[in-house]
């Protein structure tokens, strides 16, 4: 007879073995490791909060009438869509706090995702063997980029309409297939009906699915390639050393997990965030002002707000290539860097080394240098996201803010990177003698 | 009764408190008290009327107690304890290699059948994606038409027609082809630069960067803005871009005064509106 339900099962699977093995696995137990465990945490909460979400939201493009618990917008014509949305916001109990909650959780969940992209980038921990599980983490950063620009358009409303309307022109901007696209991924924009299913269907099952499974796979390689670890007493290139799996690094696991949720429901309980009834509901011929994406979405943004107005004729065919560079080429360049970065690195390799111990950014000055340059080109498309709200803050003319940021955008990442490379230099022979 | 409650309370922890040798960490408990409160609170919020910032500081309380109480049992209760496990490259030895080769070596070679495998293969997948083209309709040089052709009158919504005598100079308004409310494609910026017929003029109201409402107008300095990324166009030249990313004129509506007094379009747009594509200039 078995005394708990555990043996019980331990008797039909025999999982004692393996789960004594597992309990022991080492953990390090330095802080910055705990980066992607906080994104993974924050995905939970997105699944949490979204799921509720769900049971509430109507994919519809249908007219409606509100008839809610909102004064201001009492009687006001609007989408199926764009009603249940905010009927999640005034009438619905606790709907506002889920819906607000969810939004923080995705700016924490991009967020994270980066900061630990930027932990493993700079520590070297993307090296061979682990190249592969540095690509399935930059698809898991675009899947989430993907998934961010979806939800922020199901409310319909005047900013999730300028959103798709900007997205549409970015397509449109694609050489040759460029009209196809935008058709067969947007259909026609006036026709809403089909695009607000085909968006939910993409933000709660596609991407979803996808992100999970490849969340487990980057578990799955490094549950068998085991962690990485900084150079201390007692750690070579053939341990691992660190916190037990159990108790100690699941519980203050654990904890985090907990205390990320906190952080992540008081800030949707008390800080306002896409109060979409406010703007009102989607109206192709009304544009808001200012017109700003989630923090995640602003450096793509700054990058169509910064590049100058080129659309010459080549060949007598008109290129748009004001939009086509900085909306299309752009991401595809940083996302392919990103991707290839671990072979670039690799290939300079003499023999096929295999990294396990770490590297301080100074021990790479060539690879912190580049990371330094795509980090201040990125803050400073950024800025240039908000370069009506930068204008505004110094009253000065937009066009002055937008020229400044050129200049700033191909001046500074070199000069930054050149610092970067030179500090890191003066430190390793500070630290030779 | 209140008196009652406390004692029985009182009583009650005094009676746990015994019985839990060693004392624990009284950190460790007030978070978990703490915890539970929040928990309760959620409960008693979401009866009461469910406010959202009252909810959100108890679920935060709840997580945060329970999330703390975890960190500090292991920061405070349990020894600095290192384990270290052996780390070898995943690498697989030749005789692992070798084994999988034999394995996958059972399979027979037959080139032709193979490579008509793989063929058929292709065109089943082939076949299998077509039925994605049912997400969109055919485009069909449905973008470089709009509702616009010659003597469709102006309105401010689809009916109401628009006079000339409607603006004074530097003054705006939205302008629809008559039975196309909230046409977005087809909506102009209708301006009075001046008196008379030719003071009129009306421009495409959709960017020709990346497609949003043309909806700023600063009668001053005779511009208009693009709020989504600050596109800037010169009223009076042409409505030709004259400062941020925009790179082609906002496509200007032919118009004139018809008999009945009504503004009307003397024909479609010249140029296509919104976004540029890669076409023939």
């Amino acid at each position: 007879v078995s005394a708990t339900p555990a043996e019980w099962v331990d008797e039909r699977v025999g999982a004692s073995a393996v789960a004594a093995k597992a309990l022991r696995k080492a953990f390090p137990d330095h802080w910055s490791f705990l980066l992607g465990e906080i994104a993974a945490f924050a995905f939970a909460v997105l699944v949490g909060t979204g799921l509720f979400l769900t049971l509430f939201y109507e994919a519809s493009a249908q007219t409606t009438v509100y008839t809610g618990a909102y004064p201001p917008l009492q009687g006001t014509e609007m989408s199926a869509a764009h009603r249940s949305v905010v009927a999640l916001s005034f009438d619905v109990p606790a709907g506002l706090l889920m819906r607000q909650t969810h939004h923080w959780a995705a700016l924490v969940f991009v967020l994270a995702i980066v900061a630990h992209l930027c932990r493993v980038f700079f520590t070297g921990a993307f090296r061979r063997p682990r190249e592969l599980n540095w690509v399935v983490g930059v698809l898991l950063l675009a899947l989430a980029l993907v998934n961010g620009f979806a939800g922020y358009s199901l409310p319909d409303d005047l900013l999730a309409g300028s959103g798709l309307r900007i997205l549409e022109g970015v397509i449109l901007s694609i050489p040759l297939a460029g009209e196809q696209l935008a058709l067969l991924l947007l259909g026609d924009l006036l026709d809403r009906e089909q695009l607000l299913s085909r968006l939910f269907v993409v933000h709660v099952l596609l991407v979803p699915a996808a992100l999970a499974t490849l969340i487990a796979v980057h578990m799955a390689i490094l549950l068998r390639q085991k962690h990485t670890q900084h150079r201390r007493p007692g750690r070579t290139q053939r341990n691992v050393v660190g916190q037990a799996l159990f108790p100690e690094h699941a519980m203050l696991s654990g904890g985090i997990l907990l205390c990320v949720g906190a952080v992540l429901f008081a800030l949707g309980g008390l800080v306002e965030i896409n109060p979409v009834w406010r703007r009102g509901p989607f109206d192709g011929t009304v544009v808001p002002s200012p017109v700003h994406p989630d923090l995640y979405q602003l450096w793509n943004s700054g990058a169509l707000r910064l590049f100058p107005g080129w659309e010459p004729e080549i060949l007598g065919v008109r290129a748009p290539l004001n939009v086509f560079l900085p909306g299309v080429v752009l991401p595809l360049v940083v996302f392919g860097v990103l991707l290839a970065w671990p072979f670039l690195e690799g290939r300079r390799e003499p023999e096929k080394v295999h990294h396990h111990l770490l590297d301080r950014p100074r021990d790479a000055p060539g690879r912190t240098a580049y990371g330094v340059f795509a980090l201040t080109l990125l803050g400073l498309l950024t800025a240039a996201g908000g370069n009506d709200v930068v204008a505004r803050a110094l009253h000065a003319p937009v066009e002055t803010v937008n020229g400044v940021l050129q200049v700033l955008c191909l001046v500074l990442p070199p000069l930054a990177a050149l610092v970067a490379y030179r500090v890191c230099v003066r430190r390793r022979e500070a630290e030779r003698g | 009764v209140r008196g009652l409650l406390v004692a029985l309370l009182g009583l009650l922890s005094g009676l746990l408190w015994r019985r839990v040798r060693p004392l624990p960490d009284p950190l460790v408990v007030a978070a978990l008290g703490l915890s539970a409160l929040g928990s309760l609170g959620f409960v008693v919020v979401y009866v009461l009327g469910a406010d959202t910032r009252l909810l959100g500081v108890t679920m935060a309380t709840a997580l945060g107690g329970l999330g703390s109480a975890l960190v500090l049992w292991v920061r405070r209760d349990m020894p600095r304890h290192l384990v270290e496990e052996p780390w070898e490259p995943p690498v697989p030895s030749t005789e692992e290699r070798e084994a999988l080769r034999r394995e996958l070596a059972r399979m027979p070679r037959r080139r032709f059948v193979e490579r008509l495998l793989l063929m058929a293969g292709g065109a089943l997948g082939l076949a299998l994606a077509v039925p994605a083209a049912s997400l969109g309709p055919r485009p069909g040089g449905r973008r470089r038409r709009t509702a616009w052709e010659a003597g469709v009158r102006l309105t401010t919504d689809g009916t109401e027609p628009v006079r000339p005598g409607d603006l004074g100079v530097g003054e705006i308004l939205t302008a629809f082809p008559e039975g196309h409310p909230a046409d977005a494609r087809a909506q102009v910026n209708l301006i009075r630069l001046a008196e008379g017929d030719d003071g009129l003029v009306a421009y495409s109201r959709v960017c020709t960067h990346a497609g949003c409402a043309v909806g700023l107008y600063q009668p001053e300095s005779q511009r208009l803005f693009c709020p989504c990324h600050q596109s800037q166009f010169d009223v009076l030249d042409g409505a030709r871009p004259i400062a941020g990313p925009a790179g082609r004129a906002l496509p200007r509506l032919p118009i004139e005064s018809g008999p009945d007094g009504v503004l009307r379009a003397t024909g479609d747009f010249p140029d296509p509106v919104g976004p540029s594509t890669w076409e023939r200039a």
